[in-house]
């Protein structure tokens, strides 16, 4: 009887334990896969000093980009330049570049068709530049360093969250109006991941209109 | 003659005269003599462990309690000690739970495992199937797979979001969210 009690007892114990997510590679291990990827020597070249620039810089972190270029890597070559590309382009801006690696990740995980996921990507990065623009335009942010290796600034991530706060109400289509259900976003993520003193300021003149800029601008930048 | 040789000869000396005279001694102060003529042997650590080792039996249920409980002992130094990142407040632990009964394969997927599976274990056998992951604050989106079947809307979860024509659960980890 004690030793079934016991037995439980350690199970209890191990059934409590938590996963512990596996510590990112090392920036080294994911540049050393992205050259042995099957791709044009031309975009190995470019992409290649911009990727390692941005993962030092903080912009792509290698927990992801590591499992994005091994999902690539299975697809065909012109389908991982696609996605490469625009990494390429969203790494040179300046913008971080995780979630969009990690939606091309769901995409393929929820076995999805290629130009579905080439569409999501176009989108998201669509927003990226048209959140970036408009921020911009409104005095929100400053200019930032515009290129990959810069600081990374906590202005870069009320631009990421901005705009994939505009990107999923395209997608999920709610009921709410674009200002409401950016403004929830922003307010539930301010004081997480977005500093209250660089997302307040956009939470004061947050309007409809200056999100419909943003909504508009998406589609100007697509065409 | 060395300093350490002559120790034990005068003791043996000692000894030999006490027990000389030893007939002669009664009472309390025969006993302490004889004491003195015999004195107790001093055993090391390691041979007192080497003499009661062969006498201990152990038998297997205990080797195998006593493994498991040294298991549970690391498992829980373990999480008493994980290392934090220095960049982010403290991680929380989230409870992904799915009812799942029948299920063979139950994971969790999100962007915070770059959506690769994380597995569920059914450990009371219920269908409830559950696995605690350490993350730090920010809004994650996940989706639960059961036998291979998308299964993204998590009736705990904070909203939803739908992509590819599937829903995605969401989850707030500190900040307003919460």
């Amino acid at each position: 009887m004690r030793i079934r009690v016991l037995i439980l007892l350690v199970f209890a114990v191990g059934a409590m334990a938590q996963v512990t997510l596996s510590p990112p590679p090392a920036a080294g291990e994911v540049l050393d896969f992205f050259q042995t990827m099957v791709i044009s020597p031309d975009l190995k070249a470019k992409f290649a000093p911009v990727l390692a620039t941005g993962l030092s810089a903080g912009r792509a972190s290698s927990q992801y980009a590591l499992p994005f270029l091994q999902q690539l890597s299975v697809q065909p070559s012109a389908q991982a330049e696609e996605a490469l590309a625009v990494i390429h382009r969203a790494l040179e801006r300046g913008f971080i570049v995780d979630p969009l690696m990690n939606d091309v990740l769901k995409g393929l995980q929820m076995r999805q068709p290629w130009e579905r996921v080439k569409a999501n990507l176009g989108i998201r990065y669509n927003c990226l530049v048209a959140a970036q623009h408009v921020l911009l335009q409104y005095g929100i942010i400053g200019i930032g360093p515009q290129a990959p290796g810069g600081p990374l600034l906590p202005q870069d991530r009320l631009v990421l969250e901005t705009a994939w706060a505009v990107g999923d109400y395209y997608f999920v289509q709610p009921q709410e109006t674009l200002e409401a259900y950016v403004r929830s976003r922003l307010l539930k993520l301010r004081g997480s991941v977005l500093d209250p003193s660089v997302v307040d300021p956009l939470l004061a003149v947050l309007t409809q209109d200056l999100v419909q800029q943003i909504y508009q601008a998406m589609w100007i930048v697509v065409n | 003659m060395p300093l350490d040789e002559l120790e034990p000869a005068i003791c043996e000396a000692i000894s030999r005269e006490i027990q000389e005279g030893l007939s002669v001694l009664d009472g309390v102060e025969g006993r302490v003599a004889r004491r003195l003529a015999h004195p107790p042997v001093r055993r090391s650590i390691r041979n007192r462990v080497a003499g009661v080792l062969p006498s201990v039996q152990i038998r297997p249920r205990w080797a195998f309690v006593a493994g498991f409980a040294l298991l549970a002992l690391g498992i829980v130094v373990g999480r008493l000690s994980l290392p934090i990142s220095r960049g982010l407040p403290a991680s929380a632990t989230n409870l992904f739970t799915v009812a799942a009964p029948g299920a063979r394969d139950v994971a969790v997927v999100g962007d915070f495992s770059a959506w690769q599976p994380i597995s569920l274990f059914d450990h009371d056998g219920n269908g409830v199937w559950s696995v605690t992951v350490a993350l730090p604050p920010g809004r994650y989106e996940y989706a639960f797979v059961v036998d291979g079947r998308w299964v993204g809307q998590d009736p705990v979860a904070a909203e939803y979001v739908r992509t590819f024509g599937e829903y995605v659960s969401v989850r707030y980890i500190g900040g307003e969210g919460l």
